[in-house]
């Protein structure tokens, strides 16, 4: 999958914010900055990708990572946030 | 420095928005050291505006694009809009409007197919004009060049500063071109001379010293007060004087007569720093039935 066209993650001073092609934006937290990096640079990513990026950022068991990564995943297609 | 409270933030941001450079504020404040307190909503409010204006930039770059291709043939020049932002250390966070293209008389091409001198592409508005300079000026001089360009921003801020009014963002782009063009001093104060607006042209270059602490050249210094009040009281294009706003909602009779009562309140001060040039712009405007020779940009 791909991220959807137009949406983007923008960060300044410590806060973050996904923009919507619709001109509606939205705070996020770092941990979702982070993932949209990763993906966004990675072009096609799957929950694997993210769950990958996660574990060497943050060191946490891969189990764990696979889980926030696949429920990362759940949250963006819930909102259109994929393609 | 001080922190700012609450207040004067919300401050900051209604000036940004009146005067079309919330980008340009947004890359000032992601500067400020991170120890220099700012709150959340103004932060989020700010990245927001960027990424808006961001996203209008780079349609209109492509637009431009699109322009130019099409009009190809009669090698046209773009004017201001995106030409200008190419002189700011973000172009894309200059806030974008239409797409101005001169296309000299006689060219080949120079009109949209119906012959018209608009068209939209993308919905972008392009005003197409067989004229550089606003104002009626035709100085002897290469176009484009770094002096033509130059007086061609410095005419564009005065028709509007004796008429709808003008903001900010127009400022900062012959600042930042004052900074980036590599220009003739002399030659340019010799044009200046010719086209009878030395005074102006003191008056804009003392406003930009003062204010955006960037050397523009000048013969000799001018209060640069009255500028400021003009700035201040309508902000981009004057859209944002109380009178404006009422006009535009009414009739076009009302916007016309909207008009013609800021350019006579702007008197004093067009008698002042460019007389020849403000009478001439209200014997057009009387001749043309209170039409302006150019209409003034709608963003």
């Amino acid at each position: 999958m791909t991220l959807r066209s137009g949406c983007n993650v923008v960060s300044m001073r410590g806060k973050h914010l996904l923009t919507l092609p619709d001109g509606r934006s939205f705070e996020v937290n770092e941990t979702f900055a982070f993932l949209w990096d990763v993906a966004a640079k990675a072009g096609e990513f799957t929950a694997e990708t993210l769950a990958d990026a996660i574990f060497y950022e943050y060191g946490i068991a891969p189990e764990v990572a696979a889980e926030e990564a696949s429920a990362t995943i759940s949250l963006w297609q819930e909102y259109s946030l994929t393609e | 420095m001080q922190p700012l409270s609450g207040e004067e933030w919300d401050g900051v941001l209604s000036v940004a928005a009146k005067q079309s450079v919330s980008g340009i504020i947004c890359a000032g404040v992601n500067s400020l050291p991170e120890s220099f307190p700012v709150p959340d909503k103004v932060i989020l409010s700010l990245m927001a505006d960027a990424e808006r204006i961001r996203r209008r930039s780079a349609l209109v770059s492509g637009v431009m694009e699109k322009a130019l291709e099409r009009f190809a043939e009669a090698k046209p020049i773009v004017m201001k809009g995106p030409a200008v932002a190419a002189y700011y250390p973000e172009p894309e966070l200059r806030e974008s409007g239409d797409i101005d293209l001169y296309i000299p008389k006689g060219a080949s091409g120079n009109a949209a197919p119906d012959g018209s001198s608009h068209i939209k592409i993308d919905g972008i508005d392009i005003d197409i004009h067989s004229s550089y300079f606003d104002l009626g000026l035709s100085p002897d001089i290469e176009i484009p060049s770094p002096e033509a360009t130059l007086l061609m921003l410095s005419a564009h801020i005065l028709k509007h500063a004796f008429s709808s009014g003008i903001g900010m963002r127009q400022i900062c782009d012959i600042a930042l071109a004052y900074r980036a063009l590599d220009y003739n001093p002399s030659k340019l104060l010799s044009l200046w001379s010719d086209c009878g607006l030395t005074r102006w042209n003191n008056l804009l270059s003392s406003f930009i010293r003062q204010y955006l602490c960037i050397q523009a050249p000048l013969v000799e210094a001018e209060d640069p007060e009255s500028l400021l009040k003009i700035v201040l009281e309508g902000g981009n294009f004057g859209h944002f004087a109380a009178s404006r706003r009422e006009s535009l909602s009414g009739p076009a009779a009302s916007r016309k007569g909207d008009t013609l009562k800021r350019i006579l309140r702007k008197a004093p001060f067009g008698l002042r720093y460019a007389p020849g040039k403000y009478l001439w712009y209200i014997f057009t405007l009387v001749k043309g039935n209170l039409k302006a020779p150019s209409p003034p940009s709608s963003f």
